[in-house]
């Protein structure tokens, strides 16, 4: 009996809230957003980059955080772009550590059931 | 592969787990005292240790009238959540606003408010109750130590509030009526960490604060990488009460990485305040029910052979259950404490199984083996060996625990177990026999009360089909070879089965024998302790932390 009106409730609140899995429609850009501060003569500033992913669907607030994995680099830097919460922006100030071609995910954290595959990275299509 | 657990049996699983022992009192029944509630805001306030400005924002449930006194003080703090409401709904949303605030077409989620049920039945019972509002910490990364500085700024106004000169806006309303040495905190996803934090950053600066007992619910711990073996102390809880309840279908921290936090604690020996660790393993509790301003975190979400709870209510009870009962206990001196150590049945009101890891200090106990010594498994922590016949047994940890997929472990790399399967290779009926000491040395045990261990099934297609029904014996054997009776562990508790959110995962229960029970061994001359795997032909589990426990 539970598990019939559970799969009732659920039927009727999956069209209003979002759900923890791959997120549809999901794309992103890349775009230069200024360079940082440099601290020190022998430091040099560093370009950042700022990946805007957009989906169909809000990414939701929750206890675990989103992480733009490109390659093996975790942006962990992110904040929302809009109220409807379909987009996420990523602050990488660590663009040199970017590999081309490498790819590119969106996870909360380790729930893997959240992984959205996204195109790789690639340099030339940085705004 | 087999499945240990067919959805058709989920009663009888039910069943065994609700039923074993005698019905005990229920502390959420509403307390004694009248109560009321009042709140306190001011915006934008610069905390030392918060780089950006937050609102000192809180609801109070405290006796009316606040006569006699002084009462002990509770904080609760919730996590990561929407903080922009749209008006006449409970759909929350992250803002765009730095810092973090709503748009004039949004009204500010209350999240603090999701408490309330709770607050206000332990206010009947003499505490002062806060919950406060971290919306300014929410919607960005992490924020947990930011939470801990937040929780510590609200006790620096509540010891003036609790000053000769009180202060705005209660004037002197509670000059001298809060004890501020005797305080708990409770905190609920981000919020749990945020509440270890507090209590670290607190006695690290001289614990001015005298912080006795800390709750989790469904906490994360992001201090602690699993794949890193050092931990982060200012997330550990040593030196003081502590409990962290899980809900097996936590759709959200899915992992239900706290009970890396009951797995770090049970083992950190403690200078200040001797206090036992518990871990309550709710099996159909999910993340967000246990905030009433929180909608399901996944409606498309569900739970492996276990239904979980739709039934706000329903959870409900179990917060109002368990956080009741650690306060009233572990801070108001009352006495609920056979819902953390589980040796007896949870009230009626709780409907779904529980499944506690306990220990009392681990200053109080004689460990005998938590299968981390470097020999293990063929030597133990108590300085004797291990013996098997007719066993599979190796010692693991971290990832060398994981089972056959979808199952995993995702206890502490810290922690280790014995994998054991049987029958082995070998004939006769399989036994682990644990000594004590050195061979033809003993140990005298006559101080303790009981005998514990730590079990769970494995995903493995040796076990039974009925839900938590395997079983072994054990026993114990004296310096002149006296065998007492065998204890069928089973039978006193069911020993979990691999279930939860998302994949299937081995929790450990801690399962307490009294001394008292095994008979004809002297207790003052005990040379080992024998598993005796004689109740089912076949079976795997694991196996940790064996202790003798005073209480």
């Amino acid at each position: 009996m539970k598990r019939r009106s559970f799969l009732t409730f659920a039927a009727v609140l999956a069209g209003a809230l979002p759900a923890f899995s791959r997120f549809k429609g999901a794309r992103y850009k890349a775009r230069r957003a200024g360079r940082t501060q440099s601290t020190d003569d022998r430091t040099a500033a560093a370009e950042v980059l700022e990946f805007q992913v957009t989906a169909d669907e809000p990414f939701p607030v929750r206890a675990l955080d989103p992480v733009l994995h490109v390659g093996e680099y975790e942006v962990r830097d992110y904040r929302y772009g809009n109220m409807e919460n379909t987009l996420l922006i990523f602050t990488c100030t660590e663009s040199s550590k970017l590999e081309e071609n490498a790819p590119v995910w969106l996870q909360y954290e380790n729930d893997t059931r959240t992984r959205t595959d996204l195109p790789a990275f690639r340099r030339a299509q940085v705004e | 592969m087999r499945l240990p657990l067919p959805a058709r049996l989920l009663p009888a699983a039910i069943a065994l787990a609700c039923c074993v022992s005698a019905q005990i009192s229920d502390p959420a029944a509403p307390g004694p005292m009248p109560v009321a509630n009042t709140f306190y805001r001011f915006n934008r306030v610069q905390v030392p240790a918060i780089p950006y400005p937050v609102d000192i924002w809180g609801t109070v449930w405290h006796p009316d009238g606040m006569a006699g006194g002084p009462y002990p003080l509770l904080i609760f703090i919730h996590g990561n959540h929407g903080i922009c409401r749209e008006p006449g709904t409970m759909r929350d949303f992250g803002t765009t606003l730095t810092p973090p605030y709503c748009p004039s077409n949004f009204e500010q989620t209350p999240n603090h408010l999701g408490y309330d049920y709770i607050a206000a039945r332990l206010a009947g019972y003499g505490f002062v109750v806060v919950s406060i509002n971290a919306n300014a910490i929410n919607v960005r990364a992490n924020g947990n130590p930011e939470r801990g500085r937040l929780v510590q700024e609200h006790l620096r106004y509540w010891a003036l509030w609790n000053s000769s000169e009180g202060g705005f806006p209660f004037g002197r309303r509670f000059t001298g009526r809060v004890n501020l040495q005797n305080v708990g905190l409770m905190g609920h996803s981000r919020g749990g960490e945020g509440v270890r934090a507090a209590y670290n950053f607190n006695r690290q600066e001289g614990s001015q604060f005298g912080i006795r007992a800390v709750l989790e619910i469904g906490p994360v711990d992001f201090g602690r990488i699993p794949t890193i073996t050092t931990p982060n102390p200012i997330f550990n809880v040593d030196d003081v009460n502590f409990s962290v309840l899980l809900p097996a279908c936590d759709g959200d921290v899915a992992d239900n990485q706290g009970m890396r936090i009951y797995d770090r604690a049970r083992v950190l020996r403690e200078n200040q305040l001797l206090s036992p660790k518990s871990q309550i393993y709710l099996l159909g509790a999910n993340h967000n029910f246990f905030n009433a301003e929180w909608l399901p975190e996944d409606p498309n979400f569900q739970c492996i052979d276990f239904p979980i709870i739709t039934d706000r209510p329903q959870q409900e009870q179990i917060g109002m259950v368990y956080t009741m009962g650690f306060f009233r206990t572990y801070i108001g001196g009352e006495d609920f404490r056979y819902l953390f150590h589980g040796d007896g049945r949870p009230p009626q009101s709780i409907r779904v199984p529980v499944a506690q890891s306990y220990t009392e200090s681990p200053n109080d106990i004689l460990l005998v083996d938590d299968f981390s010594v470097v020999k293990s498994p063929d030597e133990n922590l108590a300085g004797g060996s291990n013996t098997s016949n007719n066993l599979e047994i190796k010692t693991c940890s971290g990832t060398t625990c994981n089972e056959p997929p979808p199952a995993g472990w995702v206890h502490d790399a810290s922690t280790f177990a014995a994998k054991i399967g049987w029958p082995g290779q070998g004939t006769g009926t399989p036994n682990l026999i644990m000594r004590l000491a050195q061979e033809g040395m003993s140990r005298d045990v006559s101080r303790f009360a009981l005998l514990g261990i730590r079990v769970a099934a494995q995903f493995d297609p040796r076990n039974p089909n009925t839900p938590a029904s395997q079983n072994f014996s054990v026993r114990l054997i004296d310096s002149a070879g006296v065998v007492s009776n065998s204890i069928a562990v089973g039978e006193l508790r069911p020993i979990p089965y691999p279930t939860g959110a998302f994949f299937r995962r081995s929790v450990l229960r801690t399962i307490r024998i009294p001394l008292a029970d095994f008979r004809g061994a002297d207790r003052a001359r005990i040379a080992a302790v024998e598993f005796v795997f004689d109740k089912n032909r076949e079976g795997a589990i694991f196996l940790t932390d064996v202790h003798f426990s005073p209480r």
